[in-house]
């Protein structure tokens, strides 16, 4: 089978692999025929980061934590890329009973067993089952253990009954393309804090996680936000967010308060300006990486205004579930988000375009 | 430049380390009155003991001096004045 494989900035390529098998009776083997790429992995492919990274590591001036997940010399290709998918289920283990073949589902970014204690609480996205040492995902390299990254022909999935997540018939595949990631990130930055403030305001600070930012602003009017502003020096990604009904302006010192903000700008800068626009008892959910040793904040500022800031890996395997059952139930049009939608075969340019969201697809098989 | 007050001063936070890990950070002054009630509840409970944070116990008129020292926890007391009865619907009911 062809996988996609990443081999430095700015080259992607497909490489072959054996077919993958069932190796326990709880695995499940899917075919990806939507994948998203998600907004991190543009972070090696764009630009060299690589070495830079390394160093960065070396000097402390970057979290050495970072390694256990990317690597010693982060992001060294050639590994296989692509985290966010919707598949169709075309084998099944002997344990496996609540799926059929032909199914179509949402894989997961990271890899859970569903019933250790940290699962049960919904901290899937650090399995005390399947994380050697920080995480265990797709698409990320062998830090991240043997799994593979989905945009291959074939994909072996193990716990198979809890982490795959039927996708209702009446949602098409490609509106919930980033479900395995980047719309689940967005959902739990806006969706919880709302349902704890509803009608809050709140502010989107978008274009580093370009297509988070852009969920987000988009969920947040969907779930009774009295207000949302979405800021980006984008035009075209300011046009997304106000076809949401978002109001969208270039980046600029915010001058009111928000209940809810959401850091998409992947930088400590927009963190610090989100904290400090909170208004009492708000709280800040930052989707970015943030990879210094240490980072600013302005804490006796957030002490005063009572400020929470929300960090951490999307668990979106306890989200998807909820998510889709809303996509299903609203028809949210994520696929605005998508900027552009490739074949499949046509994976090694579309993944590298400097564009908000990759989608890449084709045919699912027909049903048996 | 070197601060006294390092409390007030802007702090490092090791985001990634905190990313990987699910962290929520709360910084905030106590909203002290919706805590209070329960807060005296469970002391009346007997299932926690605050005397024991108390470091000291020291006359009110002492306060002067006292209150600069190192002290743990201290707390000042010195008698009620003895008011007339008032009577409150919690009293009523008791």
């Amino acid at each position: 089978v062809r996988e996609l494989r990443y081999r430095r900035a700015g080259r992607v390529a497909w490489a072959e692999r054996p077919d993958p098998e069932l190796v326990e009776s709880t695995d499940a083997i899917v075919r990806p025929f939507v994948a998203g790429r998600c907004d991190g992995d543009t972070v090696p492919l764009h630009r060299p980061v690589s070495r830079a990274m390394q160093l960065g590591i070396a000097v402390r001036a970057i979290d050495p934590v970072v390694a256990c997940i990317c690597g010693r010399v982060p992001f060294r290709g050639p590994f296989a890329i692509g985290h966010e998918c919707v598949a169709q289920v075309t084998a099944l283990g002997a344990d496996v009973s609540r799926l059929a073949v032909g199914q179509t589902v949402v894989v997961p970014w990271a890899v859970s067993c569903g019933h250790c204690d940290r699962c049960r609480a919904g901290l899937t996205s650090k399995c005390a089952t399947t994380t050697s040492t920080e995480l265990a995902a797709f698409g990320f390299g062998p830090a991240c253990g043997p799994w593979g990254g989905m945009v291959s022909d074939l994909l072996r999935v193990p716990y198979a009954e809890h982490m795959l997540v039927p996708v209702p018939d009446s949602v098409p595949a490609a509106r919930v393309a980033a479900a395995s990631d980047n719309l689940a990130d967005a959902w739990r930055s806006v969706v919880e804090p709302l349902r704890a403030r509803p009608g809050a305001r709140v502010l989107v600070l978008g274009g580093g996680a370009k297509s988070i930012g852009l969920y987000a602003a988009g969920l947040a009017v969907a779930h009774g936000a009295t207000s949302v502003d979405y800021h980006d020096d984008d035009p075209s990604r300011r046009a997304i967010a106000e076809s949401f009904g978002a109001r969208a302006t270039r980046h600029g010192t915010p001058r009111r308060t928000y209940d809810v903000a959401v850091e998409a700008t992947s930088r400590a800068a927009g963190l610090r300006a989100a904290l400090r626009v909170l208004a009492p008892g708000g709280v800040c959910t930052a989707v970015g990486y943030y990879l210094a040793t240490g980072t600013r904040l302005p804490l006796m500022r957030m002490y005063a205004t009572d400020a929470t800031l929300r960090l951490g890996v999307s668990h979106a395997r306890a989200l998807i579930p909820d998510l889709l059952a809303y996509v299903a139930r609203t028809g949210f049009e994520a696929e605005r988000v998508t900027t552009l939608t490739a074949h499949w075969d046509d994976a090694p340019d579309a993944y590298l375009a400097k564009t908000t969201k990759v989608v890449l697809a084709r045919d699912p098989l027909p049903n048996p | 430049v070197r601060e006294r007050r390092h409390h007030f001063k802007p702090g490092e936070l090791p985001l990634f380390q905190m990313y990987l890990n699910s962290v929520n950070v709360r910084i905030t002054r106590d909203n002290v009155l919706a805590n209070i009630p329960p807060a005296l509840r469970l002391a009346q409970s007997g299932r926690v003991d605050p005397m024991k944070v108390v470091s000291d116990v020291l006359d009110w008129e002492t306060l002067p001096d006292a209150l600069p020292e190192m002290h743990t926890k201290p707390v000042f007391v010195r008698d009620p004045v003895r008011l007339p009865r008032i009577e409150t619907r919690a009293a009523a009911s008791a």
